[in-house]
């Protein structure tokens, strides 16, 4: 075999060697707990309660939502596929029903800086902000250690009307086939 | 200016006056195509790469699978071509081992994964294996730089292939 040919094949091979490895990374992270986590948040347990900041600056503890069905999203404001999330939520506002979705800048902006939860929201899906059943606002420090001990730039949590954690993921635009399917069962 | 454009035109000629070179050049195109228009869009799925990717594209990173496989298929063929060239030189003469000299295109092995490494470091390897909030971040906000920067390193590397066909094509020691 001429070795050009061989290079060729050698490519090949690392190509495929490299998309069967990435493929396989690409499933929804599960958070686990970081050297700073006071909990771990699992799925199929009761959601711990914590406190974040509405971007009006109401201090508003999870626990108020029991009885909603809750998206609890932990975002960074520089991150792509929170912004592309936020998009593909407000394209499907009507099919995702009375899901609360809650939108918080994650504690320290997961170690960038970047714009604003408010600047991200009116940049992301600007309609939503006046939207009765999405909040936005900052998650506090205590709530991003409880939810976000790695520090994710991009982590949510579905929450159902008992405050069970049935499901967490990420990249909302990726995985809005299984949000709208938890909004609606 | 005129004699980049001189070895890109010039080889051209050389290589594209063989149908195999054309048809190589066209499966490396739709090959590379095929492979951004997937991993481009890791950033938006959160490393996931499927069919989910082709839902996610955005104008901004078709244009860059593009161009990358735009500029990537021609380089890996002159690359080819000036490799099997140096063969054929160092096959037909003892001598021509210095003749054709070091004639293999530096970027041959390299260039290709240019892209895909920036995609996937601001998309799936962050999520793989846990890379600092920093260096996402970076990547995150200055994509498109990193995009063009990238551009002008494939065609850096285009230009560097193209010189290599040229001066294997004269038989003369490669100026690397």
């Amino acid at each position: 075999m001429k070795k050009s040919t061989k290079i060729i094949i050698g490519i090949a091979v690392v190509a495929f060697i490299g998309w069967v490895a990435l493929s396989s990374s690409g499933t929804s992270q599960k958070p686990v707990a970081g050297a700073g986590a006071v909990s771990v948040v699992t799925q199929n347990a009761l959601a711990p309660n914590a406190v974040f900041t509405t971007i009006d600056g109401k201090q508003t503890a999870l626990s108020a939502f029991k009885g909603k069905k809750v998206m609890l999203w932990l975002v960074a404001t520089w991150c792509s596929s929170c912004s592309e999330g936020a998009r593909v939520l407000s394209q499907n506002e009507k099919a995702l029903g009375n899901l609360t979705i809650i939108t918080l800048k994650t504690y320290g902006n997961a170690g960038y800086p970047g714009p604003s939860i408010k600047t991200f929201a009116e940049q992301s899906a600007p309609k939503m902000l006046l939207a009765k059943n999405w909040l936005w606002g900052n998650a506090s420090q205590n709530m991003a250690r409880t939810y976000n001990p790695r520090n994710y730039p991009d982590i949510y949590f579905l929450i159902d009307k008992k405050g069970i954690v049935r499901e967490v993921s990420d990249a909302p635009a990726a995985t809005i086939g299984s949000i709208i399917k938890f909004a609606n069962e | 200016m005129n004699s980049a454009m001189s070895y890109l035109t010039q080889a051209s000629n050389i290589v594209f006056k063989r149908t195999k070179y054309i048809i190589l050049t066209v499966l490396f195109f739709v090959v590379f195509l095929t492979l951004y228009a997937f991993i481009l869009p890791a950033t938006y799925t959160g490393g996931r790469i499927g069919l989910v990717s082709l839902r996610l594209i955005t104008p901004n990173l078709a244009l860059f699978a593009f161009l990358f496989s735009a500029l990537l298929a021609p380089a890996m063929s002159f690359a080819v071509y000036a490799f099997r060239k140096k063969q054929t030189a160092q096959n037909s003469s003892s001598a021509a081992g210095g003749f054709v000299g070091s004639i293999l295109p530096p970027l041959l092995c390299c260039s290709p994964f240019l892209p895909s490494l920036a995609a996937l470091a601001s998309g799936t390897i962050p999520f793989a294996f846990g890379v600092s909030g920093f260096v996402q971040g970076f990547m995150a906000t200055y994509e498109t730089e990193i995009f063009v920067a990238i551009v002008a390193v494939l065609i850096y590397s285009l230009w560097q292939n193209a010189k290599q066909v040229v001066l294997a094509e004269r038989g003369v020691c490669a100026q690397v």
